[in-house]
């Protein structure tokens, strides 16, 4: 039998929901609206945890492919492929909401800026991580090619979040070595509202990732099951 | 010169239907891949059972 929701888990829950709820009132009613850009902003609030969680995903798969490696330990490539899939979740919510941001701001949907061509690249060679693995029937081998795969394709977090500093582009640095760097200025309650949406979003990146990788378990639990059902 | 803030209200509703959307799909998503997992799992132990029998 599988095991219940553990009570950590419950607590996740119920304090990302509430969190949820929370930034949302910190955005819509606390946050001020900016003046040159005005409630497209507000877009800011989530667009920027979600995709920097996105590489934190990833880099996750990258310890968990390296560990699996050293190891053999099967746990390590199922938290290789949650952290995946919730990276995958995060970039695309990014890059979607960074779309409909640039649409009133730049004047486009789209632009072949570094950072927004190299966080497609990204994206798809997570993508083509999911579809591929799919192929591989044996466990063993479907493991050792998603830890290698992890390891490599992490080489594409660090070109897309440093695209910006290395190329011309008009994308806003958000964090940057000083202040001229960053373009940014913030009133004190959007910092605020802010620095709350990030911690909301680490804690939604958790509950997420550790529910998926409950559901990676159980789904290797039901494989075993159907490799003895086959031999029997 | 003074220039009056753009209506960009719109852009943040998508932006933010986006936002709750994405992560609720992947949570729906979960939830039926867990129900199918078990119904899987309930198949294949009344399977090994009747093997036994």
């Amino acid at each position: 039998m599988h095991s219940s929701t553990p009570k950590p888990l419950k607590i996740l829950n119920i304090i990302s929901i509430l969190m949820f709820i929370v930034s949302l009132g910190l955005v819509f009613f606390y946050a001020p609206r900016e003046a040159v850009m005005g409630e497209a902003q507000r877009i800011f609030y989530y667009h920027v945890p979600s995709a920097w969680l996105s590489f934190v995903a990833f880099g996750v798969t990258l310890i968990a492919g390296i560990a699996y490696l050293r190891t053999n330990d099967h746990r390590w490539d199922r938290l290789g492929i949650a952290s995946v899939e919730v990276g995958i979740v995060f970039a695309v919510m990014a890059l979607l909401s960074g779309m409909l941001w640039a649409r009133p701001i730049w004047n486009t949907w789209w632009t072949w800026d570094p950072r927004l061509t190299t966080y497609t690249i990204l994206l798809l060679i997570y993508f083509a991580y999911l579809m591929l693995r799919q192929g591989i029937e044996d466990p063993d081998k479907r493991a050792r090619f998603g830890s290698v795969y992890g390891i490599v394709g992490f080489i594409s977090v660090p070109i897309t979040y440093f695209s910006i500093y290395l190329w011309r582009t008009i994308h806003p640095a958000v964090f940057g070595r000083n202040e001229s760097e960053t373009k940014m200025s913030m009133e004190p309650q959007m910092l605020q509202t802010f620095i709350f949406c990030n911690i909301f979003f680490m804690v939604l990146f958790v509950t997420l990732l550790w529910h998926r990788f409950r559901l990676e378990s159980n789904t290797a639990r039901v494989e075993e099951l159907r490799m003895r059902a086959s031999n029997a | 010169m003074f220039t009056q803030t753009p209506d960009t209200s719109w852009y943040m509703i998508v932006g933010y239907i986006v936002f709750i959307t994405l992560p609720t799909l992947f949570i729906v998503s979960m939830i039926w891949r867990h129900r199918n997992l078990m119904k899987d799992e309930e198949m294949i132990k009344n399977l090994l059972e009747d093997e036994k029998k």
